[in-house]
């Protein structure tokens, strides 16, 4: 499992869905954000352990604020974390996003393909999130 | 009325917080659009634990594969407890140990050593589809 720093500040969930490509978009933003734009100050969590009550995510999504990056209009990362009493400070619709930058949620795997760009203006806009949210709480 | 069964749902765990979880996403979708896209439907795990009766129903009726990336088995578990007990279940760990040269360590996009496990997980779940679907007996409703 990825290690998780005790510093991270920020919970970050994409619904990581099967239906076409739209829960790949998503995981692979929330994975850009952890990995390169904000490593150490956000924390992946999965969906399936988390309500399945796996470990203490349960306890961590309540405790850390936390965004969600769903794929489509089912918003199950959404619905299943606010069921769990999570706190939910920021979300985005990779169905919304696509609509928003006019790019096609095509698979995002494929290098320079319009769903890896896609996955990469979800990831800036998360990392900013993140950013907004740690800055709140600084004040 | 006879009804045949002729589709197989794969459940794959997709998890990101760890390296296997891309592999199972990698090869249910190598299943899905290449080798086997006329016999196999995926079901969307999110969906399914987040309480969607559609999913929950063809699990239920339909021969499902179950595809873990770590021995949380959340895929099977969700499946077994939520659904019906699936019909196979693939643990890419296990997998993993046949290469002991491999080591899976990429969270986004997978390295050619990684592609060849995906690959490997991607066919020994076409070859399970085939299995399922000869030996499953023609539903009746």
């Amino acid at each position: 499992m990825r290690p998780m720093s005790d510093e991270a500040k920020v919970a970050i969930m994409a619904c990581a869905g099967m239906e076409k490509t739209l829960g790949s978009v998503a995981m692979l933003s929330v994975l850009r954000v952890a990995e390169e734009l904000r490593p150490g100050k956000t924390m992946v969590i999965a969906l399936p352990p988390l309500l399945l009550g796996v470990g203490k995510l349960a306890d961590q999504v309540k405790r850390l604020p936390v965004i969600v990056v769903d794929g489509c209009g089912e918003r199950c990362a959404m619905k299943c974390t606010a069921k769990l009493g999570g706190r939910i400070r920021g979300r985005i619709l990779v169905l919304d996003s696509a609509k928003k930058y006019g790019l096609r949620p095509d698979s995002p795997f494929k290098e320079g393909s319009e769903g890896h760009r896609l996955s990469e203006k979800i990831a800036e806009e998360a990392a900013l999130l993140v950013d907004r949210i740690l800055g709140g709480q600084e004040k | 009325m006879a009804l045949s069964t002729t589709k197989v749902g794969i459940v794959s765990c997709s998890g990101e917080e760890l390296p296997g979880g891309t592999v199972t996403r990698v090869a249910t979708r190598l299943v899905l659009e290449k080798l086997r896209p006329d016999k196999t439907v995926t079901i969307c795990l999110p969906l399914f634990l987040a309480g969607d009766e559609g999913e929950r129903d063809f699990a239920k009726v339909f021969p499902t594969i179950t595809v873990d990336g770590c021995d949380k088995r959340c895929a099977q578990r969700a499946t077994g407890n939520l659904s019906a007990k699936p019909a196979h279940s693939i643990l890419i760990t296990d997998i993993a140990k046949k290469h002991p040269e491999i080591r899976l360590e990429s969270y986004q996009k997978l390295t050619d050593d990684e592609m060849k496990i995906a690959q490997e997980v991607a066919e020994e779940i076409a070859a399970k589809v085939d299995e399922i679907l000869k030996r499953r007996p023609a539903k009746t409703g």
